[in-house]
């Protein structure tokens, strides 16, 4: 089915015959993958096309022989050097560094928000034991280390570390900690400080991603809310978010309109991902976004988009009418699609977009689904009625 | 030992099946290897900079070693490019710090066309599509004759015609759709 994987490369160089062109631009024109393909390549010179794809190659190729070294572990290899320059660099916090990080990648790696739960609930149990002796393994391995500036032992230690937990999900990893780095570079410091002395209760921040479940979209304009002060902020548009805490170990809430809310009690893991999902038993979902102007410090009198007669209403009718299009019945796709589109000031549904899609013909069904479905109102913010953005996710069952 | 030959031979499921079975990358690599120049064709063209699309073949690359051990994935090729799309999409959007504004431009054009379909042309009812033939802008239909009847390359048909190369792909692309479209009105 696919002729050659250097089929691109031998397009652009004219190292086909006319007879292979023709054959591989009509694929092309029936194959969207390899219509990208063909386009990205010609942004670029045939010579940096090739000299890309055998760079790339190199890195890719994975000789035969048996050798154990995976991805990962140079992953865990550079966490270990980052590491090994923190506590160089800091022998002041080297005592938590250690448990921080291999708990950093807990919740990062984790898949569900039940097991980002069960680690909550670790550290939340009353006497905090688990946190401490996390705190207690450490020290005896880190504290001359530190004093020593002496590197190798710690690194050993936190190397193994990392090489386990990061495992699920090495570039969400990489991904949210270069995000937070960005976002909030002071706020890790500001909150090691009062997190060492283990005392009476002080300023600090929590930072950390939300994403969604499934997809592990990042989503923006997530409240997340210390339960007991009340004190609240919003994601910013790449999931993050950082919220002052004044207690010691507070319950952080996670709301967000469509999805299960999700309450977690922070303990002293940097950064505090989470992962909202969908209900297992709902076989849609609708996300309606803020409007681009808003601005979470002023969320009082936003109104999101809603289907004008109600959302259970709208959400029954996705999910009775959706008709499975043959071509997918065919090839036996099934699973969530994901389309969004705009719902303008005066409530008309426009620029549909693909978010997800699964292709043969379900994503048109959604589209088709909403285009010709009931009603919405427009989003009301400071008075008046905004365009916004709306997602709608299906699930599309296996063909009977 | 593995031998390249076999290698060749083996089809993208198997490969899954024993990168699965075994966990060794090497057959992870031999499968992504066959798709490298595309995915990076497809990270070019979303995210326009020769470098970020590099880290993009290579950190799908990464998403690949555990998401293929997770998810049963049957049709790779289709799914390889949904997420390769979605990857470069999600990147482009974190980059704009704009939660679903961004991605709407081109993403309607090409996931609505998804899908491979049926050729739907030249295979059937011929007078009807000479008529719809004869429907279509002069351009478009000049193109797609050349093209689907004299089975000539864009490359020929530019030397024929004196378009350039996109506008003979965009007229044959359009003159395509809107042809399927006449036949689809003018059908049962």
């Amino acid at each position: 089915m696919d002729p050659r994987h250097d089929d691109i490369e031998r397009y652009l160089n004219n190292q086909m015959s006319d007879a292979e062109r023709h054959a591989l631009e009509k694929r092309a024109l029936s194959d969207p993958f390899l219509a990208d393909a063909i386009e990205g390549a010609q942004s670029v010179t045939p010579a940096e096309f090739s000299s890309d794809v055998k760079t790339l190659h190199e890195k890719i190729k994975v000789p035969a022989s048996p050798w154990k070294v995976s991805l990962r572990l140079a992953a865990g290899v550079v966490l270990a050097v980052a590491l090994g320059w923190l506590i160089w660099r800091s022998p002041g916090t080297a005592t938590e560094t250690a448990p921080v990080l291999s708990e950093r990648s807990g919740p990062v790696a984790a898949d569900t928000v039940d097991q980002t739960k069960d680690q909550g609930k670790a550290v939340e149990s009353p006497s905090t034991t688990e946190a401490k002796e996390h705190v207690a393994q450490a020290e005896p391995k880190k504290e001359p280390v530190a004093e020593e500036t002496n590197q190798p032992a710690p690194v050993e230690a936190a190397s193994g570390a990392a090489v386990t937990t990061a495992e699920p999900a090495p570039l969400a990893a990489t991904k949210t900690d270069r995000a937070e780095e960005e976002a909030a570079p002071y706020d890790r410091k500001a909150s090691a400080a009062p997190r060492e002395k283990r005392l009476a209760p002080s300023s600090r921040r929590i930072t950390g991603t939300v994403t969604e479940a499934e997809d592990n979209i990042p989503l923006a304009d997530v409240v997340v809310r210390d339960i007991t002060t009340q004190q609240e902020t919003r994601t910013r548009g790449d999931g993050t978010y950082s919220l002052p805490v004044t207690t010691e170990n507070p319950v952080v809430q996670y709301t967000f309109p469509g999805l299960q809310p999700l309450e977690q009690r922070a303990g002293n893991e940097v950064p505090l991902n989470v992962q909202l999902k969908d209900d297992a038993a709902q076989r849609s979902e609708v996300i309606a976004f803020p409007p681009s102007n808003w601005s979470s410090s002023t969320a009082d009198d936003l109104r999101l988009a809603i289907p004008s007669q109600g959302m259970p209403q709208y959400r029954e009718y996705l999910e009775n009418n959706l008709v499975v299009p043959a071509s997918a019945k065919a090839a036996g796709v099934s699973g969530k699609v994901t389309i969004g589109f705009t719902v303008d000031e005066s409530g008309q549904l426009k620029d549909f977009h693909v978010v997800k899609g699964l292709g043969y013909g379900c994503e048109e069904e959604v589209i088709r689904l909403v285009k010709n479905g009931p009603s919405w109102n427009a989003a009301h913010y400071r008075k008046s009625h905004v365009a916004s953005t709306v997602w709608v996710k299906l699930d599309v069952p296996p063909g009977r | 030992m593995f031998v390249k030959s076999k290698d060749v031979s083996q089809t993208d499921e198997e490969l899954i099946r024993l990168y699965r079975e075994e966990g060794h990358l090497h057959w992870l690599s031999t499968l992504y290897l066959r798709y490298t120049s595309m995915v990076y064709g497809v990270c070019l063209k979303y995210l326009k900079d020769r470098e970020a699309a590099r880290d993009g073949v290579m950190q799908l690359y990464e998403a690949l070693t555990h998401d293929l051990r997770k998810h049963e994935v049957t049709n790779f090729r289709g799914w390889l490019y949904v997420k390769a799309r979605n990857q470069c999409l999600m990147e482009l959007r974190s980059k704009k710090h704009q939660p679903s504004e961004g991605i709407s431009p081109f993403l309607m054009e090409n996931g609505l066309a998804e899908h491979p379909e049926q050729e739907v042309m030249l295979h059937q009812d011929t007078p009807r599509l000479e008529k719809c033939l004869q429907l279509l802008a002069e351009p478009q239909q000049r193109c797609i004759t050349l093209f689907y009847l004299e089975e000539k390359c864009y490359k020929d048909i530019t030397r024929v015609t004196g378009y350039d190369y996109n506008q003979v792909k965009s007229y044959i692309q359009n003159g395509k759709r809107n042809l399927k479209n006449c036949m689809e009105q003018h059908g049962s």
